[in-house]
Order: C-alpha cells, then sequence, then structure tokens
C-alpha cells in the first residue's frame, strides 16, 4: 500500500484509463511523491507482463459441448430444423396460395350472371321468410321437398300464397 | 455493437451450431483465464465447459444488457468460485473465502523463480504459479483487467462489486504479483 491514497489512480494510471481529471490529480501528487511513482512504475510493469502472457491453444470443446446438448434436447428439437428460417421460406409459398385461391374465386363469380344471382338470393330470401313467418305448413313442406325441383316449387307456392 | 449478437439469437432459439461457433470463438482464451485462475490444464477446461452448457441453458434469460462476452466470463467467474469452494471443502478448510490461494492444484507448486521477470522472456507457467498465490479475489480482478482487456466497468459488473473495489482489488493484486516474481 502506499498509505497515500492514491492506490485506485495509480491502477488505473497503470492502464492509461484515468480520466483527464483524476489524471491530473494524480499527476500533482507525483511530482512531490517518489513513493507513489515508484508504485506506478511497479504496476505498469506487471501490466506490461501479465499483457505478454502467452494464450496456448487448447484443446476443441465444442464437440463435447455439442453432444451434451444434444442429448438433452427434446427429440422435435433434435431434428435441428431453424424454424426461423423455415417460417421465412414457407411464407412467400403460404402468399402464393392465398393470391391464387383469391383469383380462383374471382373466376367463379365472374362466370355466374349477376341477375340470375340476383333473382336467386330474392328468391331464397322469400322462401326463407315465409318459412319463418309459418305461411308454408310442415306437410305441406315436406310435399314440396319431395318435388323433382323443391326450391322452385317451394319459391311458386310462395309467390301463390302471397298472391292469395 | 456486440460482434456475436447473431448467434447469440440464434443460439437462444435452440440453435446448437450457432452456439458451437460461440464456443469455438470464446474456448481459446476462456480456458486461458481459467487456467490463471485455477492454475490447472484440465480444470479449467473441464469448468470452461462447465461455463459453456450453463450460459447455453441460461440464454434465454440474456438480456444483452452487457456483452455475450462480460456475461460468459462473468459464469465462468461463478463457476470458478463453486470450485474453489468445493475444494476448499475437500481439503478440510472450514472458512470459503475468495481471500487465499488455490490449495493443491495439480500444478507445481513450487516457489517461482528467482529471476526477476523483466530479466527473462515471459514465462506463463512462473507467471501462473504466481498467480495461484494471489487471493482468488484479486486473481479475478487483475486476469480480467491485463489478460482479458475488460474495462473497470465491465469488471464491477461480472464481480458485482463497486467500482472502487475493482481498482483496490488490481492495484494490490499487481503489487503482490510483483513481490512473488522478484
Amino acid at each position: 500500500m502506499t498509505m497515500h491514497g492514491f492506490d485506485e489512480l495509480i491502477a488505473q494510471a497503470a492502464d492509461d484509463s484515468l480520466s483527464p481529471d483524476r489524471r491530473r490529480e494524480l499527476d500533482a501528487h507525483l511530482t512531490a511523491c517518489a513513493d507513489c511513482r515508484t508504485q506506478l512504475a511497479a504496476q505498469r510493469e506487471m501490466r506490461a507482463l501479465l499483457m505478454a502472457r502467452p494464450i496456448l491453444p487448447v484443446r476443441d470443446l465444442s464437440a463435447a459441448i455439442r453432444a451434451t446438448l444434444e442429448a438433452e434436447q427434446p427429440w422435435i428439437d433434435r431434428l435441428n430444423i431453424n424454424w426461423r428460417i423455415w417460417s421465412l421460406r414457407v411464407a412467400p409459398v403460404a402468399a402464393a396460395i392465398a393470391v391464387v385461391a383469391v383469383l380462383l374465386i374471382r373466376a367463379v363469380d365472374t362466370t355466374t350472371p349477376n341477375d340470375t344471382a340476383a333473382a336467386s338470393t330474392e328468391s331464397s330470401a322469400s322462401v326463407a321468410s315465409a318459412l319463418w313467418t309459418g305461411d308454408v305448413s310442415e306437410d305441406t313442406l315436406v310435399t314440396l321437398l319431395l318435388h323433382a325441383n323443391p326450391e322452385d316449387a317451394l319459391s311458386s307456392y310462395v309467390s301463390e300464397k302471397k298472391e292469395e | 455493437m456486440d460482434a456475436d449478437r447473431d448467434l447469440v439469437t440464434a443460439a437462444a432459439d435452440g440453435d446448437i451450431v450457432a452456439f458451437e461457433a460461440l464456443v469455438r470463438r470464446h474456448q481459446t482464451r476462456l480456458v486461458g483465464y481459467l487456467r490463471g485462475l485455477t492454475n490447472s490444464e484440465s480444470d479449467a477446461e473441464d469448468l470452461a465447459q462447465d461455463a459453456f452448457l450453463r450460459a447455453y441453458r441460461s440464454l434465454k434469460g440474456f438480456r444483452g444488457t452487457s456483452s455475450f462476452k462480460t456475461w460468459l466470463y462473468q459464469i465462468a467467474t461463478n463457476v470458478f468460485r463453486t470450485w474453489l469452494e468445493k475444494k476448499r471443502s475437500h481439503a478440510g478448510l472450514s472458512a470459503v473465502s475468495l481471500d487465499a490461494p488455490v490449495p493443491g492444484t495439480d500444478e507445481s507448486m513450487d516457489p517461482v523463480g528467482e529471476t526477476r521477470p523483466e530479466d527473462r522472456h515471459v514465462d506463463r507457467d512462473r507467471i501462473d504459479r504466481a498467480l495461484a498465490e494471489l487471493p482468488a479475489e484479486q486473481r479475478e480482478a487483475v486476469l480480467l483487467r491485463d489478460v482479458e482487456g475488460f474495462d473497470y466497468r465491465e469488471i464491477a459488473e461480472q464481480l458485482n462489486v463497486p467500482l472502487g473495489t475493482v481498482e483496490s482489488r488490481i492495484f494490490r493484486g499487481r503489487q503482490r504479483l510483483r513481490e512473488l516474481l522478484r
């Protein structure tokens, strides 16, 4: 210990990580303190020695670590599917399928004449209304359903009932 | 920016190949750090492997507020401390303290040589034997600063101590090391 309260500053000064303000504070002390100058030199010497400590090659640990982790994994994860990449690859295909489906539906719509579709919708609505309001009895309904074309027969029956 | 970020993200999603790449990237220095702490090559490798496995299992909890390397070394330091406690416990030392050298490693514990370090080329084994004589808390701080190059704030985070404590440990660690290497 230097006993001068500058240990921390000296440690940081030895590796040039002192802020300018703290460096000035230390320099002011060092000009008058030979002990602390010696300490600073010793700290620098040890830092240089440690920085020069050779880093030796080591045995590759990755294979052993991989084997341990794979043994811990649930079976689904062992398939090694990268779900992030898999999702990104499938997304454009799904989008293409959706576009084709929309185009097909539109193509079917355009082959149905609008007026026929409107008449069919109106007829269906009136039949539904008649059934709801009780204008068609259950027995009549069964008879009409046994007809060759039950929807037309039901529409005609409802229209006649309305005219009455 | 953390150079490991993409690999860490992939590994956190369970990509073992990405984690393997992280292991290969950091293993040499991490084993070197643990070699400095334990004074044993075989223990250093075992502890590094343990640290990597713990890191992988905890990756989902890694918030990325520090770099992956800082976080990995924090885990490795904790693994070392647990190992040290067990070692001391087996050695029959009831008081578990970091303020003592490593007992009975598998390396030679002969006194360090008489030659002054500035008079000879760097002898790694000699430095490591001297490091093993330092109290563990000083050894950690000195290695993290002077060998691994972490800044003081990162070391304070890794060791979970105030900045002033890190400065003090580094100062005293270097001072003691110099006495041992004389």
